[in-house]
């Protein structure tokens, strides 16, 4: 990576038309993506990105620039153009800067890391995913399996001194399963993933991913149209959580917040959820697929309660909107690569588990949803209004669930249906999502147990 | 080193290693990004960064590797990442690298006025947007989000059986969120356009349709779930047009992941409905005289009143097909492996103005914004069920905003079910665009 020497002229050229911060930011990256389709390798990318970032602030306005080359020259050229977009060049501005490096401790260790493994051997834990997957039934008519590695060396460095490294390794694994009756497909899929290397099948176990995603797509094949209209719903763990992530969790990044652009804006001390809601989220969690010893700006990560039995706590805040808030940044800044400038966003975030039991929360409803698997969904943080696609559903009837739905999704505003959890589970389970956003695609969980939504809007047909 | 520099140290690695045939594929994009907030710059981005995709055939086999650093050691990597990756592929099918004398469009997507642009005339027109967004009307508050990007890239390909290309492309990007305050509460609404001149982006266009979107979502309510006759607004058609367009792809239909396959010739949409694919649009970034593969690009109608013609190829898919390409190769960035895409995707239009269409639904609702399309709309099964705003149509007239609704269906029942095609076509920043339609019936989910 770059040397003190290098960072510390350019971070000095940066402030010289009166910045008040400056921060540079290396990236070296080692990708591959293998994809399997019809148990055959389909195709293998691998490469190497590679970038350096240039961050200015002068009071609350800032500047990014971005760019491949790292000579000395070249970036002390792209710190003037981008120091000149705050104001004119001093050149007598002589600013000593003192880095000095901090060694982060390493919650995350990684194992096997996966330039060490041959693809060979990649392929094989993908081939026993597609076989448990294609075989699951004779209505499969298609399987496909992507494996992903990510190793991101990063060098974060600051105009307040920090000199900082750390290394993410990520590995995932994605299986889509089709399941077909000549008129019509159904899917399904499984995307387990951590902050590993290769060691995440000796906790992962393909084949059992390959076998859910075909049970999904199978039982989606049988379903009827998930019929519409408001209704009481209980959305199970794991990637349930998604609830949460969009219908607040978005809303409370300083990225919305701070600009006074969130429906939870000016709200901390006040009850925005049933007393029956905890939320947190949470990047020290070990080796998970959200965590991260330290932001993209440097900030060691720490496990930030939300939101504590309905009472709002805290907002997720990056270095730049902390100025515009008043407040601390809480080491939730994030960036998909070197080309975004870095910003408050989500790493593991969950509905901590509750006192109700599991059986309770079905047995309660009279007609409703269980939404066994979510997809994805979104948000508008300025009106609270979400939106999210239920993968696999079932109507409850007298307190049992019956029959499979498809094509339900479930809408609303993350102020009303925050209030509507009525009751929480005790089955606390993550799944895993890429989240998009201003500063790009990240890597985050979601997570909850079992609970129950008083009511919300089904979509259906 | 340079990219021709780059490509000769590559080349030598690549015959070196025992590759018949090889390409590499360059990509570079300088780019500034103006964000405005309250009258100050906000955010300003400043880039310039580019790479290499290497691709190359051994033994019947087909390897890709990149990198973002063109030095020496990074020619030699790429190519022997990308043997290795050839040795493990398993696929059967056939690729190729594009070696004949092709006849390519006149298409210009490369605009001077972008150069000439200087940083301080584009914090202008953010400004500008700004204010004008703000002043649409009274009720507006505030601007959420106001950006102006513009950039210039840069594709070269070369190959190994003399292909020899290179294109040039600029682009203007305005985009505007616009926050409206009422007693009801907040709403916002937006717009963004894409173009390959500044001269082409119209300011007062761009705030009147954010601050009239914000506007007419005020007093929302949501309605009765059921089945209503529905008009989907331009840009609706066009984003589902965007989620879907997947399903006329040929490498999805061959591996099972499209319902069109082995459905040319049939009937898939009414028969006022023609949607072409067309690389030499006037004035859209997306257009191109060759697609990721080098072969010449045209124009071509994939549905002609109402019949499915053609599914989009690249040479690996045409060939499995027996067919030509249809030069829909494609890669979703320099690193990306060769896929298929099209390049703009539309409906063409029909004679009927908005406000007629309007008239014609008689009693339904008018869909103005659907969220969700990232994770409701699946290509596969063609089915959706997505969030959305818009306003009621009674006697023929729009009413009282509507939210808090979902609208479902299935993109296959959606075209057949279009009963009105209107006159007023526009791009706005996807490869698709639309007039406004009117579809018999869709589901629709609220009270």
């Amino acid at each position: 990576m770059l040397s003190k020497e290098v960072i510390g002229k350019v971070l000095s050229q940066a402030l010289k038309s009166g910045g008040d911060f400056a921060e540079v930011f290396v990236e070296d990256t080692m990708n591959n993506n293998i994809t399997l389709i019809d148990g055959k390798v389909d195709s293998i990318v691998s490469g190497r990105n590679y970038g350096i970032g240039i961050r200015i602030f002068k009071g609350f306005r800032s500047v990014y620039a971005y760019t491949n080359e790292n000579s000395l020259s070249h970036l002390t050229e792209v710190a003037s153009k981008a120091a000149y977009a705050l104001g004119n060049i001093d050149d007598n501005l002589d600013i000593n800067l003192n880095l000095i490096e901090r060694i982060n401790s390493n919650i995350h260790p990684i194992i096997y890391v996966p330039s060490s493994i041959g693809s060979s051997k990649k392929i094989e834990k993908m081939k026993l995913a597609y076989k448990s997957a294609r075989e699951y039934s004779s209505e499969i008519s298609q399987a496909s399996v992507t494996y992903l590695d990510k190793d991101q060396k990063v060098l974060v460095a600051n105009s307040e001194g920090l000199y900082t490294e750390d290394r993410r390794i990520w590995t995932r694994l994605a299986i889509r399963s089709v399941a077909s009756n000549s008129k019509e497909n159904q899917l399904g899929t499984e995307g387990p993933g951590k902050m590993m290397g290769f060691e995440l099948f000796d906790v992962i176990d393909p084949e059992y991913y390959g076998r859910e995603a075909s049970k999904s797509a199978v039982a989606m094949l049988h379903a009827n149209y998930c019929p519409a209209g408001k209704m009481t719903v209980a959305i199970e763990n794991g990637f349930g959580g998604v609830i949460f992530h969009e219908a607040c969790g978005h809303s409370l990044e300083a990225t919305s917040v701070a600009k006074g652009n969130s429906v939870f804006c000016d709200k901390l001390g006040q009850q925005i959820a049933s007393t029956k809601v905890t939320a947190i989220d949470d990047g020290t969690l070990p080796n998970l697929w959200g965590s991260l010893n330290i932001d993209d700006e440097g900030t060691k990560t720490r496990k930030n309660v939300l939101i504590e039995n309905g009472i709002l706590k805290s907002y997720m805040i990056d270095k730049l909107n902390a100025r515009r808030m008043g407040m601390e940044p809480t080491g939730s800044s994030r960036r998909e690569s070197y080309k975004f400038a870095p910003t408050s966003r989500m790493t593991n975030t969950y509905i901590a588990n509750g006192n109700d039991k599991n059986e309770d929360i079905i047995k309660s409803i009279e007609y409703g949803l269980y939404a066994k698997k979510m997809g994805g969904g979104s948000v508008n943080p300025i009106t609270g209004e979400f939106n999210f696609a239920v993968a696999e559903g079932y109507l409850i009837k007298n307190g049992q669930v019956s029959e499979a739905v498809r094509g339900g999704s479930l809408i609303g505003k993350g102020s009303d249906i925050l209030m509507d959890i009525d009751m929480v589970g005790q089955n606390l389970g993550h799944g895993q999502g890429m989240c998009g956003s201003l500063s790009g695609s990240v890597p985050t969980n979601v997570g909850q147990p079992l609970i129950r939504v008083k009511q919300i809007t089904v979509g259906g047909r | 080193m340079d990219i021709r520099q780059f490509k000769d140290v590559v080349f030598k690695f690549a015959e070196e290693l025992g590759f018949s045939e090889y390409e590499i594929y360059y990509a570079n994009k300088e780019n500034l990004e103006i964000r405005i907030y309250e009258g100050e710059v906000d955010g300003y981005g400043l880039s310039s960064t580019g790479g290499v995709s290497f691709r190359g055939i051994i033994n019947g086999k087909i390897g890709y590797a990149y990198s973002e650093s063109l030095d020496e050691a990074a020619a030699e990597i790429i190519v022997k990442k990308a043997k290795e990756n050839a040795e493990l592929l398993e696929n059967e099918d056939k690729d190729f690298i594009y070696g004949e004398k092709g006849e390519y469009e006149n298409i210009s997507t490369y605009s001077e006025d972008i150069g000439l642009l200087t940083p301080n005339e584009q914090i202008n027109m953010a400004l500008m947007l700004e204010k004008k967004t703000k002043e649409a009307n009274s009720l507006i508050e505030k601007v959420a989000e106001c950006e102006v990007d513009k950039s210039k890239s840069e594709i070269v390909i070369i190959n190994s059986k003399g292909l020899d290309l290179k294109s040039e492309k600029t682009t203007a990007v305005a985009y505007v969120d616009a926050v409206a305050r009422s007693v009801s509460g907040m709403q916002n609404g937006m717009s963004i356009k894409i173009r390959t001149s500044i001269k082409e982006l119209n300011l007062d266009e761009i705030s009147s349709e954010a601050a009239n979107d914000a506007i007419s979502k005020i007093g929302s309510k949501s309605i009765k779930s059921g089945k209503y006759k529905v008009l989907l607004s331009n840009y609706m058609m066009a984003t589902i047009l965007q989620t879907f367009q997947g399903v006329f792809n040929a490498d999805n239909a061959q591996k099972g992941l499209s319902l069109l396959r082995g459905k040319e010739g049939t009937i898939i949409a009414s028969d006022i409905v023609t949607i072409t694919d067309n690389p030499i649009l006037e004035g859209s970034p997306y257009s191109t005289p060759f697609d990721d593969e080098g072969v010449p690009t045209y124009k071509k109608s994939i549905v002609c009143r109402g019949k499915f013609t053609t599914l989009l190829h690249n040479l690996k898919t045409s060939n499995k097909d027996n067919v030509k390409t249809t030069g829909n190769a494609s890669k979703v960035s320099f690193s990306s492996p060769v896929t298929i895409s099209a390049t703009n995707l539309y409906i063409e239009k029909g004679e009927k103005t908005f406000n007629s269409l309007v008239s014609l639904v008689g009693d339904g609702i008018y869909i103005t914004n659907l969220q969700g399309m990232h994770s409701g709309a699946n290509a596969i099964t063609g089915d959706f069920s997505l969030a959305a705003n818009g306003r009621i149509i009674r006697d023929g007239k729009l009413e009282e905003a509507v939210d808090q609704i979902t609208v479902a269906g299935n993109f296959f029942d959606l075209l057949k079910n279009i009963e009105e095609v209107g006159s007023d076509f526009d791009f706005y920043y996807s490869n698709t665009a639309s007039p406004s339609v009117i579809v018999s019936e869709l589901s629709i989910a609220g009270l």
